[in-house]
């Protein structure tokens, strides 16, 4: 675990400087401050829900972004084969790199609690339901970025990585909300797989174990298919 | 070459099978194109697989085959763990309501009839996809899917399925069609939203139009009211359409009948409403609503004002034999009384089943030019008779109301009687069958059965004052009191936190400049800084 630890610790640190995870900092809090700003405005409702609703399409756009670089560049500079002959196993490897990119992601969340805040400040928003809020959005986030881990370790290059994974979530994205509109058995089928159909119910204010489930069960599914990836690829022919 | 072609046939062989698989899903149902694709794509595949069986077999025995088929299977395993997990944590989940007002968790009267559902039920949501009414419903219906597995919901547009929404009769947007066993219940846009104390509050009643829906269907009962035409009242096509629409929305069968001309009852009637009469019954008529009492068929009569009705002596007589009289006076309330008209008297509650509601939520209910009713006697043959609605003590009951409404001598004195009802304990019997049914024991106070309701005004629920306040919901009360049974389950609507902000010019320029602009800007510098520094080193 102490291994998990230090390349979490080598990522984190080489995020804080490079200007990746800032722009993707800024562009977050730019867009999401217009987003709060604008409906709280408009609709003078103390209420992060419109907020939440829409930042889960820009995290689709922000997820490829921070991770896409995490193990493409290793397998392009070279560096994997140093990183994986150290006594580390994949699990560990794989593990430190998706935690700091969803540190970077807790780090644009806690800068965002200036908002309800302000909220506060102004009138009464209703404390529960924005951290259920907060809580769906986070493993929004985090899922995102499992499956940008995971199109990170299938290629060399990070473009390459990026586009994939946009791709994929987007993907993902359509298939909720053509989940939606289609019925019948394959509208079921696709409703399984809706990402962002289970992230509803947190910006209502309902904390259902079934949904905190499905958004665990999938960050371990694509961690587990990044650690398989990553064996297969620098072990493989 | 070989190859060549075993890899063709292999791949078009493939896409056959894609095609057949992705054409059934499409079209929703085997089509002979699609079984002979498939069929076809197989015959490829194996064709493919037998052409370069050789290396098929070679590939098979490597151990490279082998170990990547144990990968890929263990792959599959930790997936199907994983999908498992959660297919089970459906099955066992917990949910949490975190609003403050329980907006998503639904009432104890509700989680009680969905616990003693012991059959399937069917609903058919038929919502437009731009409807403002489909949030709200299916919010709602999802918290009870997920309470009881005999719920199921299904969403139908009726403009991109408009046979579906003709095959059951839906003619506007809102209506929710649930179904168990043969038997229907349609619940209206109508029943779904009320008024609340002021005009622009409405308040959403879905939980209490769905519950009360889901015991309709399961239960035995489905009231048949007949209005009675023919003496001059309103009619339910034309000024009190309100309340036909109401009544069909809660599920009873609403109809018109001219007695004097039928010469007798409808066999099924449940209910008889006298709406507003001008004129008087004939000795018919008369006689036969007196048979009908006393077979306990249930009456409501609302009283047209004095100065448009005629002296009506066998309408009088008729309620006098359930010892209720009437009085050919206006009722002047200067102290309660609706914007200073003290004609138009709001009356106070006594409370009872009908009355507990508006007393609860402040609603109040107006009569504009009311007449007085008088209780006879109390109680007569095992009934009782008593008020439900009056007015103040101040008030008077002007007789000689065409000179004018100031208290003169001889005048009747307040407090007055604007709304009676007569009622009995149910009997042993009664109790016992109520008693069996689980889900009567839900409802409140059943412990009356009633028999009349009378009014001393007809215009408060004649569609231009219906929508006021508590009138409809007044009237509806009496209705659902009179036919007893499970409509008087009365689900409060969850009222939302209030969150409303105010923001001055100065906040707005604050808050969006300072979220749009310098909190990024921040980040940007302490980044900058950072890397700047590193540079340096």
């Amino acid at each position: 675990m102490r291994n998990a630890f230090f390349i979490w610790k080598r990522e984190v640190l080489a995020y804080l400087q490079t200007p990746t995870a800032y722009a993707a900092m800024a562009v977050f809090l730019v867009i999401g401050g217009y987003f709060f700003s604008v409906f709280l405005i408009n609709t003078q409702q103390a209420d992060m829900r419109p907020f939440f609703g829409n930042m889960g399409l820009i995290m689709l756009f922000i997820s490829p972004v921070l991770t896409m670089r995490l193990l493409a560049e290793e397998t392009s500079q070279g560096t994997d084969e140093i990183l994986f002959t150290q006594p580390i196993t994949y699990t560990q490897a794989v593990l430190g790199k998706y935690l700091a990119a969803v540190t970077v992601f807790l780090i644009m969340l806690l800068i965002s609690g200036v908002y309800p805040i302000i909220l506060e400040y102004y009138g009464n928003p209703e404390w529960g339901v924005v951290m259920t809020g907060y809580l769906g959005f986070l493993l929004l986030g985090s899922t995102f970025l499992a499956v940008g881990l995971f199109t990170s370790s299938l290629t060399d290059s990070q473009m390459v990585a990026g586009i994939i994974g946009f791709a994929v979530l987007l993907l993902l994205w359509v298939v909720s909300w053509a989940a939606d509109t289609i019925g019948g058995t394959v509208g079921s089928i696709l409703r399984v797989m809706a990402v962002t159909e289970y992230y509803q119910d947190f910006r209502r204010g309902i904390i259902d174990t079934r949904n905190v489930l499905f958004y665990l069960s999938f960050i371990v599914g694509f961690l587990f298919l990044t650690g398989r990836m990553v064996e297969k690829r620098t072990w493989g022919s | 070459m070989h190859r060549l072609l075993s890899g063709a046939l292999l791949a078009l062989g493939v896409i056959l099978l894609l095609s057949a698989l992705g054409g059934y899903v499409a079209l929703g149902v085997l089509a002979q194109w699609v079984r002979i694709m498939a069929v076809a794509g197989a015959v490829l595949v194996l064709g493919g697989l037998a052409a370069s069986w050789r290396q098929v077999v070679a590939m098979v025995s490597s151990t490279r085959f082998q170990k990547g088929t144990a990968s890929t299977l263990f792959t599959v395993a930790v997936v199907g763990i994983l999908v498992l997990i959660n297919v089970l944590g459906a099955r066992f989940h917990h949910r949490a309501d975190m609003t403050r007002a329980g907006e998503f968790t639904l009432s104890e009267q509700t989680r009680d009839v969905l616990d003693l559902l012991d059959r399937d039920i069917q609903v058919t949501a038929f919502f437009a996809a731009d409807s403002a009414m489909r949030g709200d419903v299916s919010v709602l219906l999802r918290e009870y899917e997920i309470h009881s597995r005999h719920i199921r919901v299904e969403y139908v547009d009726p403009e991109r399925n408009p046979s579906k929404a003709k095959e059951y009769g839906i003619t506007r947007s809102g209506t929710i069609v649930m179904e168990t066993g043969g038997r229907r219940h349609d619940v209206t846009p109508l029943s779904l939203y009320q008024i609340g104390q002021s005009a622009e509050e409405i308040q959403f009643r879905g939980e209490q139009a769905l519950t009360r829906g889901i015991m309709e269907l399961t239960m035995q009962v489905g009231a048949n009211i007949y209005f009675l035409t023919g003496h001059g009242g309103p009619s339910i096509y034309e000024r009190i359409q309100g309340l036909r629409s109401y009544l069909t929305g809660e599920g009873y069968n609403v109809g018109e009948i001219n007695l004097a001309r039928e010469g007798a009852l409808p066999e099924d009637a449940d209910l008889i409403i006298l709406p507003g009469p001008r004129r008087d019954l004939d000795a018919l008529e008369k006689q036969l609503l007196q048979e009908f009492l006393e077979e306990e068929g249930r009456l409501m009569v609302m009283l047209a004002s004095v100065a448009q009705a005629s002296p009506q002596p066998n309408l009088k007589a008729l309620l006098e034999s359930v010892g209720i009289g009437v009085n050919d006076d206006v009722v002047v309330d200067p102290t309660r009384s609706y914007f200073m008209d003290p004609t138009s008297p709001v009356p106070r509650y006594e409370d009872h089943p009908i009355t507990r509601r508006l007393i609860d939520e402040q609603l109040a209910v107006v009569f504009p030019y009311a007449r007085s009713l008088e209780i006879l006697e109390s109680e007569f043959n095992g009934w009782n008779v008593r008020r439900i609605l009056a007015s103040s003590r101040d008030a008077w009951g002007r007789l000689n109301w065409e000179e004018g409404i100031d208290r003169e001598d001889g005048d009747l004195e307040g407090p007055l009687n604007l709304g009676t009802i007569v009622y009995r304990q149910l009997d042993e019997e009664e109790k016992e069958e109520r008693a069996q049914d689980p889900l009567m024991g839900l409802l409140e106070d059943r412990h009356e059965r009633g028999l009349v309701v009378v009014l001393g005004n007809m215009d408060f629920a004649t569609d231009d004052l219906l929508g006021f306040q508590g009138n409809l919901d007044f009237f509806m009360g009496s209705v659902d009191w009179l036919l007893g049974e499970k409509q008087l389950i009365s689900i409060r609507p969850k009222m939302p936190a209030f969150t409303r902000v105010f923001l001055t010019g100065q906040d707005v320029r604050m808050i969006f400049y300072g979220t749009v602009v310098a909190l990024p800007l921040v980040v940007l510098v302490a980044g900058g800084f950072i890397w700047f520094r590193r540079r340096r080193l």
